[in-house]
């Protein structure tokens, strides 16, 4: 944690915004410091994103903030979404600097109170130890709930833009279930509304690079959308492949750094490069992710992530009979081949209980 | 080369060669460069922000690493530190990486493969191949870590352990690495079977379409070459390598209406600032003989480098320019050489000034220069070993070693007119292997029948070896006007019978020559004599009339023994046991 948000959370802990004392820092992101709080009157634990006021006089940071806070007003009735609960401004006094120079100030915070999730998923997919011990059944639960997010979203006209692991929380479910709720909208886009920038603001996408769809590493990302739901067809490929290797889809075919770099410089050129030159550098990478997935649903996935993380875009969806699915059924046919997936592992490995059972009587 | 003035410009084709060639999935960027003056700004903003999402993106990978140090977090922030920031311990981190991937888990797999893999990469890619080759040398169970075994292996060089990885793997990024490691090895037909066997899964990898078109190019193949790079200029319009690659072989073809036009369409796609690029135009201007505008590109085309940053280019300018301005007439021969001895011990270890020094050395004593040169530059493609042997061994005036070095350049440039002028010269007039030089002069005036160096060397050698018809029809088909290929002309008309005819153009030819080096005409005399001993005139022609009609005797050069066509000449006769000087007295 840097020093100055490391600052920022020691002002705020034990504050309270509105209803609400924040008890502990949880983490955060760019622009946003997550709590752990209760609601003082209820006691009802939640957890706190306060916009840090080291981004607040950026407006895009505010705009952002501001976005996310609509973003989960608008969809709060739906499953596999963080829940929301409130988005307000609060002023309380913080004491700031150090000796000598300590002074006590009364500040504006910009926060939303949401659901308090038991983890994070990128806290197993980023540790390989933790990763390697969870079973491929669980992996596809997870990623099952992932798409269901995705899938809820676009149903309300919302793209994520942003989807990994790390913005996949982990909450208990029915049943001592573990579910996956979808958070971190600072960069959605409601595209039953207007682009709100100019063009270019859409060709490189938004959220982290590491992560990013190739066509926004390549500066050819567009604003319609069309664009927004292929690119988080993409998203969900990239948490399957984190969910296999702890790597983004990203990471594991590229050099995105390098394909960045010429980017720039064949955007500056005037040059448009076809992504499907990058499907050989795919390929390998979803080579590299099948590796990791159990044979029996090998081809299953690695079909799934070569028309997922398709670098070409428009390839992105399936065609049953020459046709695309229905904007109205949402990611339905994702769920369901998904679902294949999953049972066909999990028939397996009965069977393999089975023949074990027959083998030891 | 040619018979008379035996080292001009010959050299081995530049730069498409095995040290062109490109590990599969590795290449860095080499973007040319635009000039950002002329963009609009909205474009510059893009940019901008694109540049700031980096730094965010490295940001947020510094915070994950601190927050947790695993394999998985490590490798996505190696994957996030610019090449060009020293910053932060890149190496050492790649390392940690590396160590912390490789562990074992629970079940005894390789904890991290995916993380090795990119650890092994980058750490291939800042120089420290060999500690990714060390960890990695021992796994065998991971068929990830085996391919990125394989490809830090072979940048290594160690290119049988890189094969042995590969074994069992089946896919076409296996194969490109195949076919990278036989182009690496100059084993040039494997290559393209390899390459065209993963083109064949995936018809759109740049790197495969790169090596390939080196391999046919080093084929022969030079079309299909062409064709194959201009391909991968499709694939991936902007990187510097690959355009390069295909205005090298469109130059190497002397196709200048293409290369212009290729060189035209850059331009036009607003890449104005690349000193590579003006460097090529450069180039392309002096084939089309405008050596005063050629010059003023390769200045602006050194001011660019030099303002870029661009070492490499700059060496290659400053190691070009004297030549065009000696092809200019504005500089001698021997300042040319002055000046690239000069630079030799500037750049002590440029292949380029090496190769260009050694393209204009004409001194015995050069060879040492040559030589020492030689050690401190280091690992060379073969061919540029073969040309150094041949030019060595001319310099020292060693007949047998200039043969096989030029059979072995020639072996390695089968397009390379001046390689096939060399390999004629060296076994014929050097060695008197008559039939075995026929042989390859016959084959090189069927490829080359316009080059003149070529001609005229296949000339002299097919009329020694017996059939002086077909010599003074390949020298009629260019033309006579050059006074090298006048006395060629001549020696054919002596071994045709036609001693009248014969001695005339070997007179004019001697006329012409001693207006450019009163030199010229001491070895043309010499090459006279020594060529009516070979073909016996004295027993078809009285001695007296010969002497009468032959060129008048001239004193050698005080410098002789320190000028290899002086020596070969020198050692041919004291291998026949004729007097030396050789005069046209046969009695």
């Amino acid at each position: 944690m840097s020093p100055e948000r490391q600052q920022w959370v020691n002002a705020l802990t034990g504050q309270q915004l509105g209803g609400y004392i924040l008890d502990g820092y949880l983490g955060g992101g760019g622009f946003g410091m997550v709590f752990a709080a209760h609601h003082a009157t209820t006691g009802a634990e939640v957890a706190v994103k306060v916009l840090d006021p080291s981004g607040a006089n950026d407006a895009n940071t505010v705009a952002d903030f501001d976005n996310e806070g609509v973003l989960l007003k608008k969809l709060v009735r739906r499953s596999h979404v963080i829940n929301w609960h409130e988005t307000s401004t609060a002023t309380v006094p913080v004491t700031l600097g150090v000796g000598a120079t300590v002074a006590t100030v009364q500040l504006p915070f910009k926060y939303h109170v949401i659901a308090r999730a038991s983890g994070v998923l990128d806290e197993i997919t980023s540790d390989p130890s933790l990763l390697n011990e969870m079973d491929w059944l669980e992996r596809l639960s997870h990623w099952r709930g992932v798409i269901l997010g995705v899938h809820q979203m676009h149903l309300s006209t919302v793209a994520h833009r942003d989807l990994k692991a790390e913005n996949c929380l982990l909450m208990a479910g029915l049943k001592n279930s573990v579910e996956i709720r979808l958070t971190d909208l600072g960069r959605s886009k409601d595209f039953s509304t207007p682009p709100r920038y100019v063009v270019e603001e859409y060709l490189q996408g938004r959220g982290d690079k590491r992560h990013a769809a190739p066509e926004c590493l390549l500066l050819l990302a567009g604003s319609t959308e069309a664009d927004f739901r292929l690119a988080d067809l993409y998203g969900i490929g990239s948490v399957l492949a984190e969910l296999a290797t702890g790597q983004s889809m990203t990471a594991l075919a590229l050099n995105w750094q390098d394909v960045i770099q010429q980017a720039m410089i064949d955007f500056r050129a005037g040059i448009q490069i076809d992504p499907g030159v990058l499907r050989p550098r795919y390929n390998r990478a979803f080579e590299e992710v099948a590796r990791h997935v159990p044979p029996v649903i090998q081809k299953e996935v690695t079909d799934l992530l070569g028309q997922l993380c398709d670098p070409v875009a428009a390839d992105r969806l399936p065609k049953a009979f020459g046709r695309r699915p229905l904007k109205t059924d949402g990611l339905q046919w994702l769920l369901r081949r998904a679902d294949i997936a999953h049972r066909r592992l999990e028939a397996h490995i009965k069977q393999k209980q089975m023949n074990g059972r027959k083998t030891a009587g | 080369m040619s018979a008379l003035g035996v080292l001009d410009a010959i050299r081995p084709s530049d730069q498409v060669g095995v040290d062109s060639v490109v590990r599969p999935g590795t290449s860095k960027v080499s973007a040319l460069a635009t000039d950002s003056k002329t963009q609009s700004s909205t474009r510059d903003a893009v940019v901008q922000a694109v540049v700031a999402s980096m730094r965010d993106a490295l940001r947020r990978a510094i915070r994950r690493a601190e927050a947790n140090r695993t394999s998985t977090n490590l490798a996505a922030l190696i994957q996030a530190i610019p090449d060009n920031d020293n910053s932060l311990d890149r190496p050492g981190l790649a390392r940690e990486t590396l160590a912390l991937a490789l562990a074992r888990d629970s079940s005894g797999s390789v904890l991290d493969p995916s993380s090795a893999r990119i650890a092994a990469e980058v750490l291939t890619r800042i120089g420290q191949g060999k500690y990714a080759y060390d960890a990695l040398a021992s796994i065998a169970d991971d068929e990830t870590l085996r391919m990125t075994f394989a490809a830090v292996a072979a940048s290594l060089g160690r290119y049988a352990e890189a094969i042995h990885a590969l074994e069992g793997i089946h896919t076409a990024f296996a194969d490109a690495h195949r076919g990278y490691i036989a182009a690496a090895q100059e084993k040039w037909s494997e290559a393209v079977r390899f390459l065209r066997a993963a083109l064949h899964s995936e018809p759109d990898d740049v790197d495969s379409l790169f090596n390939l078109s080196i391999a046919l190019w080093n084929l022969g193949s030079t079309k299909k070459a062409t064709r194959t790079a201009l391909q991968a200029t499709l694939v991936s319009p902007g990187r510097r390598d690959i355009s390069f690659n295909y205005l090298e072989m469109l130059l190497g073809q002397e196709d200048l209406d293409r290369f212009e036009h290729e060189i035209k369409r850059l331009r036009a796609s607003g890449i104005d600032s690349d000193a590579g690029l003006t460097l090529f135009e450069a180039r392309g201007v002096a084939r089309r003989g405008n050596h005063p505008r050629a010059i003023a590109l390769a200045n602006q085309a050194r001011a660019l480098a030099t303002q870029n940053g661009d070492m490499a280019t700059r060496i290659l300018v400053d190691a070009n320019l004297p030549f065009l301005k000696w092809e200019a007439g504005r500089v001698t021969r021997d300042q040319v050489t002055n000046h690239l001895r000069t630079l030799i011990s500037q750049y002590p270890d440029a292949e380029v000034v090496l190769i260009k020094f050694a393209q204009m050395a004409s001194r015995k004593s050069d060879a040492q220069l040559l030589r020492d040169a030689r050690t401190r530059v280091g690992h060379m493609a073969n061919v540029y070993n073969a040309y150094l042997d041949h030019q060595i061994a001319v310099l020292e005036g060693n007949a047998h070693d200039a043969a096989a070095a030029a059979s072995e350049w020639l072996r390695h440039e089968p397009n390379n007119p001046g390689a096939a002028a060399a390999a004629v010269i060296s076994l014929g007039i050097g060695e008197e292997r008559w039939p075995e030089a026929a042989a390859v002069a016959e084959e090189a005036l069927r490829r080359f029948p316009n080059e003149k160096s070529v001609v005229n060397n296949a000339a002299y050698v097919v009329a020694m070896a017996g059939n002086p018809a077909k010599a003074i029809a390949a020298i009629e088909h260019v033309g006579s006007d050059d006074f090298v290929l006048k006395a060629t002309l001549g020696l054919a008309n002596l071994a045709a019978g036609n001693i009248a005819e014969g001695m005339r153009l070997y007179r004019e030819a001697a006329n012409q020559a001693e207006g450019d080096d009163p030199s010229l005409r001491s070895l043309m005399t010499a090459y006279q004599a020594l060529v009516m001993r070979q073909l016996d005139l004295a027993d078809r022609v009285p001695g007296n009339e010969l002497q009468a009609i032959a060129l008048v005797p001239v004193a050698l050069p005080d410098d002789w023994d320190n000028r290899p066509d002086f020596i070969r000449l020198k050692n041919v006769a004291d291998r026949h046991g004729y007097p030396w000087p050789l005069t046209t007295d046969l009695n």
